[in-house]
């Protein structure tokens, strides 16, 4: 399984965000790494009806391609995204939440050794966020303390020469769990997603 | 043992070997044959001296037929006549001493036996009577004495078949000790290390005892395949999920334990080779509980937590540890020589 992070990568304003992938994806390559596929996330953001009486008032979907895994977040005491205990819970009362705002993440996938590096660009509609969402994913180590500053080590050896943005510690909701899952990699696509400000250029 | 050439049987030298007879009857025996002998070398010499005297006779007789008188004729005559009866009762009490039996003296050879020899006339016949008697007696004590000796050897090869026998049986006890010993010196190591190391969970509970299971928690599992001697034969590290997979006993498919791997099958020769199995068994262990830390500790030498070089090793944290009593932690190509 492994314990993954996922940061957010400056592009510098004379480039595009398919040219600063395509340059990491070369240094990758370089290091003998192999691509291995694509993928793509669709991210869903709702909002509670003036008449719900549910006490969720944000909600957040996220579906991923590869392997069709749907996790539904909401913010909790509204500054930690914790996902839904029960999704159902949602699914049957969406009638009273209307959707305000999608994303989609997609990107390519490369394999370098024991990590899984996923390139990304964000884009909402005919828009595209001007930073890249890199995520990588150790598979030896499930426990997050124990290879967290690795993982930052990695990304910031692999974007070098642009600018990085990282957590600095694992969530708070993924710090005390001692197996890493696969809904903490939805927490922190939710926080980035939701939270990062945003500068949209047109297509 | 069926007697000398005269026939004459010597079973009662195996009834003095069985029964243990002591010397004495044996040298009352001989003495008695001594005399014996000597009563008859002095009877045949007595009638040697007689018939001397009597060929004397003869010849004189022959001699001088013409100038003796009757008288003097008469008188030799009268002598040769004694003379010859004197011989003729030698002859018949030699054969009286022939047809006596020796009861009183058990050792002694049958009578049956005596008048050949008795009769025996030596000077006829150009052999000592006495001689044989004596050589038949040395021969048999011969025979006894090579009998006890030979009753010796055998009783001590007996004694060192006995000896290899038991030595054999305290062999295979102290086999079985010796190896139920290592066994509790094997668990003695294992509850000392699992004491000292909390991080580490040890399961010795295989079938035959050779595989030890050792998880450092959310690190690693190592499979540890242990001899009977406490000589550690072949070390798998891997995931710890992985040991839920299907082919569990082959290596593992994440770089860093292929790696791990590697350093602990070259720490286990370096601990044996310079130690006894028990106490290498037990470095190699600490030296193994040093891997707590394989995720978040930074190389000694660059301080990175990855290797960077372009080598095959790169992207891999310090998997390498020394195997002295700090256990640094170092890359593959920044650890020292």
């Amino acid at each position: 399984m492994g314990v993954t992070i996922v940061g957010l990568c400056s592009i510098p304003s004379e480039r595009t965000s398919q040219q600063v992938i395509d340059v990491l994806a070369k240094r990758l390559t370089n290091l003998f790494a192999d691509v291995v596929g694509v993928w793509s996330l669709d991210f869903e953001l709702y909002q509670t009806n003036a008449d719900s009486l549910s006490n969720k008032n944000v909600v957040y979907s996220l579906v991923w391609s590869d392997n069709n895994a749907k996790y539904i977040m909401y913010n909790k005491n509204d500054s930690q995204i914790v996902p839904l205990e029960s999704p159902d819970e949602f699914t049957s009362n969406i009638k009273e939440y209307t959707h305000r705002k999608s994303l989609k993440v997609q990107g390519q996938t490369l394999l370098l050794g024991d990590f899984i590096v996923k390139l990304s660009s964000v884009v909402s509609g005919h828009a595209s966020f001007t930073d890249i969402i890199i995520e990588a994913n150790y598979k030896p180590c499930g426990n997050v303390s124990l290879c967290w500053n690795l993982l930052r080590e990695f990304c910031m050896m692999l974007t070098e020469s642009y600018e990085l943005s990282l957590p600095e510690a694992a969530p708070a909701s993924i710090s005390d769990i001692t197996a890493f899952e696969k809904s903490q990699t939805a927490v922190q696509y939710a926080d980035l997603l939701v939270n990062h400000k945003k500068a949209i250029t047109k297509a | 043992m069926n007697g000398n050439s005269n026939g004459i049987p010597t079973a009662s030298t195996e009834n003095n070997s069985q029964n243990g007879s002591t010397n004495s009857d044996n040298t009352s025996v001989e003495a008695y044959l001594k005399k014996l002998g000597n009563a008859l070398h002095a009877v045949q010499e007595l009638r040697w001296h007689v018939k001397d005297v009597l060929n004397d006779l003869n010849d004189e007789v022959l001699s001088s037929s013409d100038g003796h008188n009757d008288a003097e004729i008469n008188g030799i005559n009268a002598l040769k006549q004694k003379l010859e009866n004197a011989d003729t009762n030698i002859k018949h009490h030699l054969k009286q001493l022939g047809s006596a039996e020796f009861k009183s003296i058990s050792s002694l050879p049958s009578s049956s036996a005596l008048p050949s020899l008795l009769l025996y006339d030596p000077q006829l016949e150009g052999k000592s009577t006495h001689q044989d008697l004596i050589n038949s007696h040395e021969w048999n004590q011969n025979v006894k004495s090579n009998s006890k000796i030979i009753c010796q050897i055998m009783e001590k090869r007996q004694n060192e078949i006995n000896f290899l026998h038991n030595e054999q049986d305290e062999l295979s006890n102290d086999a079985c000790q010796d190896a139920n010993s290592l066994e509790n010196i094997k668990n003695d190591i294992l509850t000392k290390i699992g004491n000292s190391h909390e991080e580490l969970i040890i399961d010795s509970s295989s079938r035959d005892n050779s595989l030890i299971k050792v998880t450092i928690k959310n690190t690693l599992t190592a499979l540890i395949y242990v001899t009977e001697t406490l000589v550690i034969s072949k070390v798998l590290i891997m995931g710890p999920e992985e040991l839920n997979k299907p082919k569990v006993r082959t290596i593992s498919s994440y770089q860093v334990f292929k790696l791990v791997t590697l350093r602990a099958t070259a720490a286990s020769l370096y601990y044996y080779g310079n130690n006894a199995p028990a106490i290498a068994f037990q470095l190699f262990m600490d030296w193994l509980a040093s891997y707590k830390s394989l995720f978040n500790s930074k190389c000694k030498y660059c301080n990175r937590y990855l290797s960077d070089l372009h080598t095959d090793f790169r992207y891999l944290p310090a998997c390498c540890r020394t195997m002295d009593k700090d256990h640094l932690a170092y890359h593959y190509e920044c650890k020292p020589n």
